[in-house]
């Protein structure tokens, strides 16, 4: 894995566990209901998913999000 | 030649609507009507000088009593930022009996506008005193506005605000937006002002922290609607109203779904970072472009622009992030960590004042940060242009600001979009109907004037997503195209019809598959 890519998972990660915290449960299906979510939300949760959502695509973050919560259990 | 107001106030008592119209082709119409030709012809023959016309007009309007309907027209408005909230005060100037709905509870946002002569000529239009209060929170672009390409500055001085004429308005987005912007001014003050005079109105009805829900339509085609508390709680029905204007920005995929109205990406993606600085500017507009190398060996403009209103202490500042730029603190901390996130919002802030610093053209390591939100920190967000397909659905739908399709931020034309071209298409329909025109047709005469619009603010400012392309014309020639044909349902995809035409003129395309940005 190369930097960036290791750096790009780590990024999801962070986004992916902002949002299970945040919300505990698995985003809508669509990427815009998902943003409107996030006005609600303390800056750096907020940050964390739209730095994760930038770098991969949005089923890989529902993804990731699932796995999240999966764990959080 | 003398004016006759009474004959004025019967025409404005059977057309309210032009109480916040001053158009005089509307004014004959109606007068015709009321007056028969003959009286029509006398009435207009003796309001010829505008001066005169606009004497005489509020007089008749502080003389005329607000006619008491036995049925009055029902409204029901959704979203209550300006654009809304002056839909509200058009409607309830006409005589409607208006539920007005937002989702938030107060007005906190520290976006600063930039805005053109023809806001304070609207809000004159709609009420004088609107328009002497926001020259009171508004704030003249004392010091010009700068620009910076390259190491290459440009400057503007902007003239003076003048008080509200009301004979100003600008007809159309895109004679609005051939103004330059005049003066800066906070959302937040803004949206209070109007917000303490809807108060003041007897046939508003204000509910904040409330959402509507659309039923399906009916046989006719009309919406009908219903509000429930933003936190859940029991639904109270708005019933069937004549006119629902939808004025909740552009993230309201909800409303859009159940109006069956399509929204489409119709630029490229980028990453901004949107927050204020502590530091007062002194009444300022800058933009500050510099092109920069990316990993992949291509070159990318790198934008960052701040705002600083002369009555604020604070300068707003958007600036744009590196495409590479992934905000990553490294692997020290784990990223499900609170650590690794405050780590993240550190690096995040860095950039943001690092770029600020460039257009602030100042030191402000220590300065005090705060993001879009009283109370937050500096943001990520998303810049993308968009457009929906419609501007009204059913018998009874409209929709305006934001929720129409939104354009790049440079161009200032978002606030202006929403709060004078929308509500000058808004006037027009509501005196249509007043008029007994038939329903459908008004509706969509102003479902094509409202798309006309924003698509006046987008074509203005999508250059800034193809610097490659030397010719902003032909970026912005073929943006048009791209979105009208994909409205009249001719291309399915608006951006990528949009690149295909930008191609003969330098646009390189990703290979197939490669996502342009995520
Ligand atoms: C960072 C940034 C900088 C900008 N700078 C400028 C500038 O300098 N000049 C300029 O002209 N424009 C600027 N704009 C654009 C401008 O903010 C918008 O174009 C303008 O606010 C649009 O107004 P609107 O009424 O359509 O929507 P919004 O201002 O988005 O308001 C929508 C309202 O609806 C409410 N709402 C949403 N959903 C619901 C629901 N389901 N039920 C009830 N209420 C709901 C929201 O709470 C909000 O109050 C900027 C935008 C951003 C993000």
């Amino acid at each position: 894995m190369s930097v960036d890519d290791a750096a790009k998972q780590r990024v999801l990660k962070a986004g992916a566990a902002a949002y299970a915290q945040a919300f505990g449960r698995v985003p809508p299906n669509e990427r815009e209901a998902l943003e409107h979510e996030l006005d609600e939300l303390a800056t750096e949760l907020r940050n964390a998913i739209t730095a994760a959502l930038w770098a991969h695509p949005y089923v890989t973050f529902v993804d990731a999000v699932r796995r999240a919560l999966v764990k959080a259990v | 030649m003398k004016v006759d107001t009474r004959a004025l106030q019967q025409v404005y008592a059977q057309f309210p609507s032009l109480k916040v119209n001053t158009d005089k082709g509307a004014l004959e119409a109606a007068a015709t009507k009321v007056l028969g030709a003959s009286g029509a012809r006398e009435l207009m023959a003796s309001l010829q000088q505008n001066d005169v016309y606009l004497a005489a007009r509020s007089e008749a309007i502080s003389q005329s009593p607000d006619v008491q309907q036995q049925q009055p027209k029902r409204a029901v408005v959704s979203g209550l930022s300006a654009g809304g909230m002056l839909a509200a005060a058009v409607l309830a100037k006409a005589g409607y009996q208006v539920d007005a709905v937002e989702l938030r509870d107060g007005y906190t946002r520290n976006i600063q506008f930039s805005t053109r002569q023809a806001m304070i000529d609207e809000l004159a239009s709609i009420e004088p005193a609107l328009a002497e209060k926001f020259l009171d929170v508004a704030a003249h672009i004392v010091r010009g506005s700068h620009s910076t390409l390259n190491g290459e500055k440009k400057f503007t001085e902007r003239a003076a605000p003048k008080a509200g004429d009301p004979m100003g308005v600008p007809q159309s987005g895109e004679e609005m937006l051939n103004e330059a912007p005049i003066t800066l001014v906070e959302c937040k003050m803004f949206e209070r002002v109007v917000f303490d005079w809807l108060k003041q109105q007897p046939n508003v009805t204000l509910h904040t922290n409330h959402q509507i829900v659309m039923s399906q339509p009916d046989e006719l085609g009309r919406y009908s609607v219903s509000m429930t508390p933003r936190k859940g709680g029991t639904s109270v029905s708005l019933g069937t109203p004549d006119l629902v204007v939808v004025a909740e920005g552009g993230g309201s995929a909800a409303t859009r779904k159940s109006l069956g109205i399509e929204s489409m990406a119709t630029s490229p993606a980028s990453r901004m970072v949107a927050g204020t600085i502590e530091r007062p500017s002194g009444g300022r507009v800058a933009s500050h472009y510099v092109d920069q190398k990316k990993a992949d060996g291509g070159t990318e403009r790198i934008l960052a622009m701040a705002l600083g209103s002369a009555k604020a202490d604070k300068t707003w500042a958007i600036v744009e992030v590196p495409t590479d730029e992934l905000f990553d603190p490294g692997p020290n901390l784990d990223p499900t960590s609170k650590e690794y996130r405050d780590a993240q919002q550190s690096l995040i802030e860095k950039h943001f004042r690092s770029e600020a610093a460039l257009v602030i053209e100042g030191d402000i390591s220590e300065a005090k940060l705060e993001g879009p939100f009283e109370g937050s920190r500096p943001t990520l967000f998303t810049l993308q242009q968009k457009m929906s397909n419609k501007a009204t659905a059913g018998a009874n739908v409209l929709t305006l600001g934001d929720f129409v399709g939104t354009g790049h931020f440079i161009v200032g034309g978002g606030v202006a979009t929403a709060t004078v071209s929308h509500i000058e298409r808004l006037k027009d329909l509501v005196f249509d109907l007043e008029l007994g025109l038939d329903k459908a047709a008004s509706l969509a005469k102003y479902g094509q004037g409202a798309i006309a619009d924003t698509l006046a603010w987008g074509r203005r400012g999508v250059y800034e997503f193809y610097p490659e392309v030397k010719d902003r014309n032909v970026v912005s020639e073929a943006y048009v195209k791209a979105v009208t044909e994909w409205v009249s349902g001719k291309n399915k995809d608006p951006l990528a019809a949009l690149e295909k035409l930008l191609v003969p003129h330098g646009l390189s395309l990703p290979p197939i598959g490669t996502p342009k940005a995520a």
